[in-house]
């Protein structure tokens, strides 16, 4: 008995040592496709990406990634009128060709694909409703559209850019996409507030990371009728001109813009995002009211 | 029906158990440490001409009620203490009050002196409530650990009990969560007992004086929680003579001072505060590094007062406080900082009367409080948990066959979380009031058999809603050789206090309240004890929880949240937790061994659990059953010291000395099979917004929930300690490795993957993300 302890003792010593290899293999890969759209009211059908999930462990050919062949539609659900996408090799996406049709305000729209992923025959569906009208920015309630990088008041505060906007109507989520038009390593706050080197930019996609945040609120409107967002600094990480574009999201584009990137939890473990997918889909068709503003950040 | 006969079933085994008579008399009083004066917990008292005898309460009182007239061998014995045997004379009617003060010894001694009038191993066993385990303060100090010895880690090696990182030192108690447990220091409940994001535990191991946590299966006396009760009692003080412990660690200086107070009473206190913000921050080797400006301390003051023979007055507190402040760029005069800070704040009053030799009462006024504030940029969160409790038990020694308790318990409760955050507002401020009471009854029809029965009444009411809910709790024990023990219990349990989880920031408290209904449990427990080869614990268990309506906190939930109201500016503000949680079922059943050893000169445990936990949470996993993360198959755990002159005396057959100066090693070993972790099941790319123009890092999507299992835990921890003992001083110097074998245990997984552009290409990196290296540190203790 206590040989075999010692044994079993120093077993387990010797299996104690050093890097423990992790062995994930390809996972539990099944084929999906996967849709990137954002329908926006006042616009055509257009830049609807179709595109297949890649295994874990490999690297991926991008040039095989686009779904090119899909049969895809977008169906007004109210009218019962279908709209059938075509593939622009171009823009790499699909597209309503026709100019007889923009996405109207307040309507419900089905998105229907089916496509070959892997060898498999997919199929998937997804539904939104286009938030009413409303939304706008109020260009010039808005601002001040140029200031100095952390700019502060006679007080010592912080001064930041603000946005107001009307609401859409039953419209509690509103996405604010800031992106700086100028991003460059040139242009880059080398005194920023958050002490990001400027040496890490070249790494791991981090200019255009950084050049592209996003923020969310559930406001609503004051006394005169207007909503506001504040410009955040943590969002400013370049200097020149910055395109602030807000939009009304449904849903969809809501769960999906407040999830898809957050899945991996602080204890490394992955949590479900949430997907609006009936079949064999992921990913977002999402419909919005979008209005942009533009700010300038100086030295 | 079932719960009318549980009740129906109690209440008669207690009638019963009132059915004695004859001409008889009672034996009782406190059992001491000869030089301390400090009242001992557990101890057994009982008279050697039967089995039948008692365990000090947490006073140190006993009471053999009920003894035929006659003449007797009392007898006492307590781990690290020679055996205490004196005849009584019992007369009728009358009590003889015997304190018995219990000479300390060393532990290896007592190996060599076990002799026939000693309680043997397998009465020891008996007399233990089914699972529950005791650590004495040298077990856990001498056990190897991170930097210095910790309460929690130590509790981490005993079967049932589980971690899930190096990074903590929270329990998982049977498949429970931590916020299942319930924390009491001198009996008041302590919330988030963890210092450096959970690395120690507040607990000061050179304060304690006692500890027991009761796995499952606990008595009608505890309640409000769903998996376990750590129990951890302070020094009261030395009452004959000033005795202080000193030890100095590469994290923390920390002391202990114990004084009597006249003859009436005693002090005790110990401060510790770690110094690396002193010392490694600032050298020189570290000055270009943005370090954060880190520290904690705690302490404890205690005063026992002995207002007379049938009075005694305990006044406790504790502190502890980490102050945490990060500067981005130090350099910088604009830079934003991070500032965090929190920690637990307890006072505990409690009067102890003996009412008669029969009747003993404890009455408890107990605050608890945990704050914490976190600031960065124009976010902030402020998260407190206060907790008022006056409560009372009363111990009713009736007979030898049988003892009544019962008690009650009121708390007053806040739980306040408010934070800011760009866009809106949390200010959710919950007062729950809890009440309970119960009654509980140990009987023992017979020297080979014993019931112990309790019944809790539980009530919680907060914004609005209340919830009544009845515990019963059975347990009983069954002598099956002289050897050997049978033990089962079942219990249901209730809680309405739920923490959300945070990783490396305190978790939030929050009640069952108009959105969530409490959450129970069930407990079944049976297991066998056995005596090996005299000094061998030996023990088996085998368990089956279920769980309802667990809360399952929801990282996600604020795609959820509805917007009620608003703050001036516009913004939302919300008040209440809806759709924080999602609501779930679970069950954990598991095999644990124990093979014990507490005396000689080679002390230690091997535990043994083989284990599983499901849960199944609305809306996750397609609500299909899940290992949580904390789920292992296998634990194994070998924990050891050595005194290693004496081991080879022992070895060659010669006699123990109490060596002037000795060498002592330590061990500590843990296997534990992998834990269950999600992996991707594949990747996207996809944009943020419609307006994104670049492609971003891959988004996983998760496989099937936690299928995947990392591969194994192993860890060993060695240490050595040098022990020279001077005239009225000892010095101990020590050395720890922990990780001796510095593994790379697997945290989690990390994804990296990097775009190619000519041709278009990701290509994925698949990393393990380790937890602790090896950590050598050294120490001295200094006693005098």
């Amino acid at each position: 008995m206590k040989k075999a302890l010692l044994i079993i003792f120093f077993i387990v010593l010797l299996a104690g040592c050093g890097k423990v290899p992790v062995d994930v293999g390809n996972g539990d890969y099944e084929p999906k496709i996967v849709v990137d759209a954002y329908i926006i009211a006042g616009q055509p059908l257009q830049d609807i990406r179709i595109t297949r999930n890649f295994p874990l462990n490999q690297d991926i050919d991008l040039t095989t990634y686009y779904i090119t062949d899909a049969d895809a539609s977008v169906t007004d659900v109210a009218a019962k009128k279908t709209y059938k996408l075509v593939f622009n090799p171009l823009a790499m996406s699909y597209e309503y060709p026709s100019t007889d049709m923009v996405v109207e305000y307040g309507k419900t729209y089905r998105l229907d694909v089916d496509a070959n992923v892997a060898g498999k025959a997919l199929s998937t569906s997804s539904t939104t409703t286009v938030p009413p009208e409303g939304f706008a920015i109020d260009q010039n309630q808005s601002g001040p559209l140029e200031l100095k990088y952390r700019a502060k008041n006679e007080n010592g505060d912080l001064v930041q850019s603000k946005v107001y906007f009307n609401l859409s109507p039953g419209i509690d989520s509103y996405l604010t996409a800031i992106t700086a038009l100028e991003a460059s390593e040139e242009t880059f706050i080398e005194a920023n507030a958050f002490g990001f080197p400027k040496d890490m930019l070249s790494e791991d996609n981090h200019l255009a990371e950084l050049s592209h945040q996003n923020m969310w609120t559930q406001t609503r409107s004051d006394a005169e009728g207007l909503a506001k967002m504040e410009i955040e600094w943590f969002t400013i990480w370049f200097y020149g001109r910055y395109r602030i574009t807000i939009y009304a999201a449904d849903k969809n584009f809501t769960d999906f813009a407040l999830t898809h990137r957050m899945v991996q939890d602080m204890d490394g473990n992955l949590l479900e995002p949430k997907f609006h997918f009936e079949g064999d889909g992921t990913g977002v068709f999402g419909s919005a009211v979008a209005d942009t503003i533009y700010v300038t950040i100086i030295k | 029906m079932r719960r009318i006969f549980i009740c129906f079933l109690i209440l008669m085994s207690t009638v019963f158990a009132f059915g004695q008579s004859g001409p008889t008399g009672s034996i009782s009083g406190f059992v001491y440490d000869r030089d301390t004066g400090e009242g001992l917990v557990s101890a057994n008292v009982f008279i050697k001409e039967s089995y039948l005898g008692s365990s000090t309460n947490v006073n140190g009182y006993y009471s053999l009620p009920r003894i035929p007239v006659g003449e007797y061998t009392v007898m006492c014995q307590f781990i690290g203490y020679g055996v205490f045997s004196k005849t009584v004379k019992v007369t009728a009617k009358s009590n003889t009050e015997l304190n018995i003060h219990l000479e300390p010894t060393t532990i290896e001694t007592q190996e060599i002196s076990v002799v026939a009038d000693s309680v043997r191993t397998s009465v020891k066993l008996y007399r233990k409530p089914i699972s529950k385990i005791s650590l004495s303060p040298r077990e856990i100090e001498r056990a190897p650990q991170v930097v210095e010895s910790d309460l929690l880690r130590s509790l981490q090696t005993m079967p049932g009990i589980a971690t899930v990182s190096d990074f903590s030192s929270e329990l998982y108690v049977r498949g429970g969560t931590p916020d299942q447990n319930l924390y009491l220091i001198d009996g008041t409940d302590v919330y988030n007992p963890e210092h450096l994001f959970g690395l120690f535990s507040t607990f000061n191991t050179d304060a304690i004086k006692n500890v027991e946590i009761s796995k499952g299966g606990f008595g009608a006396a505890y309640g409000g929680r769903l998996s376990s009760v750590l129990d951890v009692t302070n020094l009261d003080g030395n009452r004959r003579e000033y005795k202080s412990k000193t030890s100095i660690s590469l994290l923390s200086a920390k002391t202990t001072m114990q004084v009597p107070i006249g003859k009436i009473g005693s002090l005790s206190g110990s401060i510790r505060r770690t110094y690396f913000d002193q010392t490694i921050a600032k050298s020189s080797a570290l000055k270009d590094e943005n370090i954060p400006d880190y520290y904690f301390y705690d302490g404890h003051i205690k005063a026992y007062f002995d207002l007379a023979q049938s009075d005694k007055l305990t006044i406790s507190t504790y502190k502890g406080y980490d102050d945490m402040d990060f500067k981005m760029d130090k350099d910088n005069p604009d830079s934003e900082s991070m500032f965090y800070d929190w920690g637990n704040t307890t006072v505990s009053v409690r009067w102890t009367h003996i009412f008669s030799p029969m009747l003993f009462g404890n009455f408890w006024v107990t605050s608890s409080s945990f704050d914490s504030y976190w600031k960065f940029t124009d976010m902030d969160e402020e998260n407190d948990m206060d907790d008022r409790t006056v409560k009372g038990n009363l111990e009713y020694f009736y007979s030898q066959k049988l003892n009544v308790k019962a008690g009650f318990e009121y708390k007053s409760l806040r739980a306040v979380y408010n934070s800011k955050f760009p866009g809106g507002e949390v200010q959710i401020d919950q007062k729950p009031q809890h009440f309970a009471s119960y009654v509980q009854s140990e009987w023992r029809p017979s020297p080979l058999l014993e019931f112990q029965t309790g019944l809790r009444f539980n009530s919680c009411k907060n914004r609005g809603k209340t919830w009544w809910d009845l515990d019963p709790r059975i347990a009983a024990k069954y002598r099956l050789t002289d050897k050997m023990s049978l033990k089962g219990a079942y219990g249901r349990y209730h809680q309405y206090l739920f923490r959300v989880p945070r990783a490396f920031i305190a978790d939030i408290w929050g009640s069952s309240d108009e959105y969530y209904n409490d959450a129970k449990s069930a407990h079944y427990i049976i297991g066998l004890q056995r005596e090996v080869s005299r000094n061998y614990e030996f023990e088996i268990e085998g368990y089956y929880k279920s769980y309802r309506n667990l809360y399952y906190y929801d990282p996600f939930f604020y795609t959820e949240l509805k917007v009620k109201h608003y703050n001036s500016k516009g913004e939302p503000l919300y008040l209440d937790t809806e759709n924080i949680w999602d609501l779930g079922d679970a069950y954990s059943y598991g095999l644990e061994l124990l093979l014990r050893k507490d005396t000689g000169a080679v002390t230690g445990w091997l535990a043994y659990t083989l284990g599983r936990t499901m849960y199944q949470v609305d809306g996750l996993n397609q609500n299909k059953y899940f290992p949580p993360r904390h789920d292992r198959t296998s634990t194994f755990n070998v924990v050891g010291t050595m005194d290693i002159k004496n081991a080879f005396r022992k070895l060659y057959g010669k006699p123990y000395v109490d060596d002037r100066a000795s060498w002592r090693i330590g061990l500590n070993l843990t296997y534990a099979s992998g834990q269950p972790i999600t992996l991707p099941a594949s990747f996207s790319v996809t944009r943020n917004a419609p307006d994104q123009d670049f492609l971003h890092a891959p988004d996983m999507i998760p496989a099937e929930r936690n299928s995947y299992r990392l591969p194994p835990y192993i860890r060993l921890d060695l240490s050595v300690t040098y022990s020279k003992k001077f005239r009225g001083w000892t010095l101990e110097p020590f050395l720890q490795i922990y990780n001796a074998t510095n593994r790379r245990n697997v945290w989690f997984i990390s994804y990296d993957q990097t775009f190619e552009t000519n041709p278009l290409r990701i290509n994925q990196e698949i990393d393990a993300t380790g937890m602790l290296p090896i950590l050598p540190s050294i120490g001295v203790n200094i006693i005098f």
